[in-house]
């Protein structure tokens, strides 16, 4: 779950990380009396999830407090990239002498956090990284010991930070790691850390994203993740264990496994549209595979459901009486379900008698072609297979 | 022979008194698995088909020669219960649980590696050798025993894909699932290299997705080190940029991660790769020389 930069900056503040002067508002006049406190020029800043933001206009100098309203008011509701500002963040603008870059990331090949470091920040950094060589430089993090103040020091020589400038750079690096392991961060970035005319420090941005996997141990971060469900379809899968993604198609799916479910939504569309990607996880059970079926079959403009589901941590048949369940419901869109693994046999005599056809070959192309043919008429052939 | 597991192989399931771990360890069994212990906190002197179930790994080692255990509990007592293997001198830890922390993940592997020991997981369907033993949960009437490795970051899609080799007589030495999420005890690269030195596999196949750099890093490898031919077949072609499509390390970001990519590298490397899971089939008799 990746956090907007004011509550990004929320946490730098708890972790001692210094930041600008500000506040966010959700209406242009409270931008205005914020900016009006702050005194002087302010930065104006959409808060949108979605990068590009300055490209796109998201980050506005105010001269005045009215200047502030008014790019609050131009930046509110907007949509960047189909993320939308609820908010705006007023921050008093900085005197900066130099940008650097300080970050923290999972590096999958060691299986460790890797933190990385540059003297040119302010700008994307895997640009700065290509057009220079030893412009950007990185060290692994052990897991359980972290990062000693002795690898971090040697960490912003090599970056080319020396003085006064990497005393206080080594503070907030050692406590960027502390609120990385801390709050279970899979990233955590400061791009810029501004060098300011005192020869302090400041972090003009924030990016952190906090593991969704460890939500359950940070009750911090609750009404954060809450806020962010604003899908109902969304919502009611994920209570369930569930991952479901709207997509804009007619043909709904139902898979067990994200791999299958992937590659089900790839073969529909070379053909057709999928409504969603819908992802039950290893833990079915009647109730949820009903629930699966309402979320999918609420979808408008649906012609038709692909049911795609292995029967190995899954009891399959019992998944299956809950879709009998809604069947009996009355379900005016055709259903096609592969069902194989654990339980096999039990599990297509239920969904044959509730009225969904089964196909009973291995590979999904099969069971795609079936679907398609009761939806479009199309003859059953998919390509290559 | 089979990689990382043979039929000799004795297992220990831990949570195995849970609704998951009662029902796997009967299918194991079934599948010629060597289960011979079982840890669940609370529940030692009890037996699950026919297991005895100990307190605490330690128990269960003092009670029984264990080589490997297969974990089945929740993701919030996941670090615990693969720590205590690994102290207790396990040397491979097959973690089924999926939706561990990421943070716990990365603990667990550098406490596997200081012991010399190999964590496979989380999130995986864990290991099967066809015909002599399965330490996970995959449905083994889809696998048969032969000559192809299988290496797959998805667990159904393993199934079907080695379902579908099978049917075209085309059977497995070893079939892993190394787990979806971003930081993996395993990863192809480590599977590749047995593979590669392992008599019984005369070709491997990769299922991949989109997001990480593990089909990027393997493709390396294979440029370089695979003597043995290598099918791939990557899912995702069509998940939005940004969104986590089920899996915590199934995201195309920043213009990486992306099927295209991946199979550019792939292809790159020598490798086969499929446009949709049923070319598995084809490639692999191309590769097999049928």
């Amino acid at each position: 779950m990746r956090l907007h930069e004011f509550e990004a900056k929320t946490l730098f503040r708890d972790y001692g990380i210094p930041v600008p002067d500000g506040k966010v508002a959700d209406t242009a006049d409270r931008a205005r009396q914020i900016a009006l406190r702050l005194g002087g020029r302010t930065v104006v800043k959409a808060q949108v999830l979605a990068g590009g933001r300055g490209k796109a206009g998201g980050v506005r100098v105010a001269d005045s407090p009215e200047a502030a309203a008014r790019y609050a008011e131009e930046m509110l509701g907007w949509e960047i990239r189909g993320c939308r500002a609820e908010g705006v963040l007023v921050e008093a603008c900085l005197e900066i002498e130099q940008e650097l870059y300080l970050g923290m990331t999972l590096d999958g090949a060691t299986g460790r956090p890797v933190v990385v470091v540059s003297a040119s920040g302010g700008v994307e950094i895997e640009a700065v990284a290509a057009a220079q060589s030893g412009a950007v430089v990185s060290a692994g993090v052990h897991p359980i010991t972290g990062l000693s103040e002795a690898e971090a020091a040697g960490l912003l020589r090599d970056a080319g930070l020396g003085g006064d400038v990497a005393r206080v750079v080594l503070d907030v690096l050692c406590r960027l790691c502390r609120l990385f392991a801390a709050c279970e961060a899979t990233t955590a970035e400061i791009n810029p850390l501004a060098v300011t005319g005192g020869g302090g420090v400041v972090a003009a941005d924030a990016v952190v994203e906090v593991d969704d996997a460890a939500l359950f141990r940070h009750p911090e971060f609750q009404d954060i993740a809450d806020a962010r469900l604003t899908d109902a379809r969304e919502r009611a899968a994920r209570a369930q264990g569930m991952t479901y993604v709207g997509l804009d198609g007619e043909i709904g799916l139902i898979c067990s496994g994200a791999g299958l479910g992937m590659a089900t939504m790839d073969l529909i569309a070379q053909r057709a549209r999928p409504a969603n990607f819908l992802e039950t996880g290893g833990g079915i059970t009647r109730e949820l595979m009903a629930e699966a079926m309402r979320i999918v079959l609420g979808q408008p403009g649906l012609k038709g459901v692909l049911i795609n589901i292995y029967g190995g941590i899954n009891p399959i048949h019992e998944g299956a009486q809950g879709v009998a369940d809604v069947m009996a419901e009355g379900v005016c869109v055709p259903v096609v379900a592969k069902a194989l693994g654990n339980f096999q046999e039990q599990t297509w005599a239920i969904l044959e008698g509730a009225g969904v056809t089964v196909v009973k070959a291995v590979e999904t192309e099969r069971a795609v072609d079936e679907v398609l043919r009761q939806v479009c008429g199309e003859p059953g052939v998919t390509g290559g297979g | 022979m089979a990689i990382l597991v043979d039929v000799d192989t004795r297992v220990c399931v831990q949570g195995i008194t849970g609704r998951i771990g009662r029902v796997q360890t009967g299918h194991m069994l079934r599948e010629g698995a060597r289960v011979v212990a079982g840890v669940t906190p609370g529940r030692g002197g009890q037996h699950v088909e026919g297991v005895p179930v100990y307190d605490s790994m330690t128990d269960a080692r003092a009670g029984a020669k264990v080589d490997a255990s297969v974990v089945f509990v929740p993701p919030v007592a996941a670090e615990g219960a693969c720590t205590e293997a690994i102290e207790a001198g396990v040397k491979l830890v097959v973690l089924i649980t999926e939706g561990v922390p990421v943070h716990s993940t990365m603990r667990i592997r550098a406490r596997a590696e200081a012991a010399g020991a190999r964590l496979v997981g989380p999130t995986t369907p864990g290991v099967i050798a066809p015909g002599r033993t399965k330490l996970g949960i995959m449905p083994a009437r889809l696998f048969s025993r032969g000559p192809v490795g299988v290496i797959s970051r998805s667990g159904t899609l393993s199934y079907e894909i080695s379902g579908a080799l099978s049917e075209a007589g085309m059977g497995q030495s070893t079939v892993v699932g190394i787990g979806a999420d971003p930081v993996v005890g395993t990863d192809i690269q480590d599977l590749l290299g047995l593979f590669n030195a392992d008599d019984e596999t005369e070709a491997v196949v990769i299922v991949g997705e989109v997001g990480g750099g593990q089909e990027e890093r393997a493709a390396a490898f294979i440029a370089s080190e695979m003597t043995k031919p290598t099918v791939a077949y990557v899912a995702g072609m069509g998940a939005p940029p940004g969104v986590r499509m089920g899996h915590a390390g199934a995201i195309v970001s920043g213009g990486t991660g992306g099927v295209v990519e991946k199979t550019r590298v792939l292809e790159s490397a020598g490798v086969r790769v499929a446009a949709q899971p049923s070319d598995v089939v084809r490639l692999a008799g191309e590769a097999l020389g049928r």
